[in-house]
């Protein structure tokens, strides 16, 4: 059969790809399974206790994969199909990165789990490639974001604030823009509120109606002292008349407080 | 094939090649890099760069990992002809693959350190110099300020002269230099 050489020159080419590099303790196993934007994976065996290890190395979180994973819901659908699907777990280092791991307690098992968790990696990162979020959208709220965190470090103790953080280490859904740490017993959530037309600023509210409500469903809940929102008045999709209604609902229903971007400098005063 | 092209460069080849290959001139003698970019776990600096082929501003990035300062990179950039770097070095990180007609699948991976160019077709493509291929020159070139010598001499960019700028990281604090390369270390998995 002429295909048998061409099928040898097929086995042998994609076992060419495994190579490894010593890190440590750890061993880099770069694998044969490559991103639409033509990286190889890696991951990274280690022995902790009696269990075996193989992580990303954090290189996912850290974007060494040059992609940004988004927060879109159909990209956390699809996310989170994958990480159940192939059973990967996930912690936080101590600088915040996130490692997404499989564990193996029998050495047998080793490969089979490598071939799992690079398939995720392979997926999330290709996946990561495909703009899901409108351009426009993400554009204003990346840079509305940016000016009120540079707002809130220059009027804050940078060590007392935690941007983009979770309440709850358990329950990552429950992210806020900012949690303000007045004392370790004493938190402020903050909530931005933006978008570039009304129907995305009308679903930010909606956003910051639900982190709040969650919020108060945890654990937590006796350590938050206050709720802020932070009202981007600069926003094409800020329509006072049209959202009036809505940010009244937040106030009355969450107890948060309301802080148009026009006069941010009511923060210093409900924050100091 | 499915390899994405970047078509401000296929379709300007000969543009692109002088681009990369005439002398540019950055001005920064010392680099300081001591605040973090975009992603919280790099540090970025950003110098600009000139080019006679142009009187806009191109751009010379430095990024390094916060917690490992052997792994950083090194970018060319001129937006308005291209929104991606039209040049890189990788110290670290993962493997490209030069996926091209004709290149063997066995040949494609690209291991770190490596440089990332564009082909003629407007795919990125990694490489490695003969330097990098050496083991000792490759430990050597794991110091950036050795490295950021490599870089300016493959890309042509000079300080005035033939001189090379420096490069100082986190120079606002007490010094203390990270280089774990093991990325699982201090992480409790159990």
């Amino acid at each position: 059969m002429i295909f048998n050489e061409i099928f040898d020159d097929i086995k042998k080419s994609f076992c060419g790809l495994w190579q490894t590099k010593e890190r440590g303790n750890s061993l880099e196993i770069i694998t044969p399974y490559a991103t639409t934007n033509n990286r190889f994976i890696s991951v990274f065996l280690m022995k902790q206790g009696s269990e075996f290890i193989i992580s990303d190395g954090g290189w996912i979180n850290l974007g060494v994969y040059d992609v940004t994973p988004c927060e879109d819901l159909s990209f956390l659908k699809i996310f989170y199909h994958y990480q159940n699907a192939f059973n990967v777990q996930e912690i936080d280092s101590k600088e915040g990165t996130t490692f997404f791991y499989v564990k193996a307690t029998n050495e047998i098992d080793i490969p089979s789990k490598i071939f799992d968790l690079s398939l995720f990696i392979q997926n999330i990162v290709s996946i990561s490639e495909i703009n899901f979020e409108n351009k426009v959208e993400k554009e204003t709220r990346e840079l509305f974001v940016s000016k009120a965190n540079d707002y809130l470090k220059s009027i804050l103790n940078t060590d007392k604030i935690k941007f983009n953080s979770n309440l709850d280490p358990n329950r990552k859904e429950i992210k806020f823009n900012a949690i303000y740490y007045k004392t370790q017993n004493e938190l402020t959530l903050v909530n931005y509120v933006t978008g570039s037309s009304l129907t995305y600023f009308s679903n930010s509210i909606f956003k910051a109606n639900t982190l709040y409500e969650m919020a108060e469903e945890t654990a937590y809940n006796q350590y938050i002292h206050d709720k802020v929102t932070v009202i981007d008045t600069d926003a094409v999709g800020y329509v006072p008349q049209k959202i009036g209604h809505f940010l009244l609902h937040l106030e009355n229903h969450t107890k948060s407080k309301i802080v148009d971007w026009n006069k941010r400098e009511n923060l210093k005063v409900i924050l100091g | 094939m499915a390899s994405k092209k970047v078509s401000e460069i296929a379709e300007n080849y000969d543009y692109y090649k002088k681009l990369l290959e005439e002398r540019k001139s950055i001005f920064t003698e010392v680099i300081e890099i001591n605040s973090v970019g975009n992603n919280a776990n790099t540090l970025e600096k950003i110098e600009k760069v000139k080019h006679p082929i142009t009187s806009d501003d191109l751009t010379f990035t430095v990024n390094v990992k916060v917690k490992n300062h052997n792994f950083f990179q090194f970018k060319l950039r001129y937006e308005k002809f291209c929104p991606k770097h039209f040049f890189r070095f990788d110290s670290d990180g993962d493997t490209h693959r030069n996926n091209v007609d004709g290149i063997p699948l066995g040949k494609q991976s690209i291991p770190t350190p490596h440089f990332h160019k564009y082909h003629e077709s407007g795919i990125e493509i990694a490489y490695q110099t003969d330097k990098l291929l050496d083991e000792n020159e490759k430990k050597a070139l794991e110091d950036i300020n050795t490295c950021i010598a490599h870089f300016f001499h493959e890309s042509n960019t000079r300080l005035k002269e033939d001189d090379i700028s420096e490069v100082q990281i986190m120079t606002n604090t007490l010094g203390l230099s990270f280089s774990s390369n093991d990325p699982n270390e201090n992480i409790d998995f159990l």
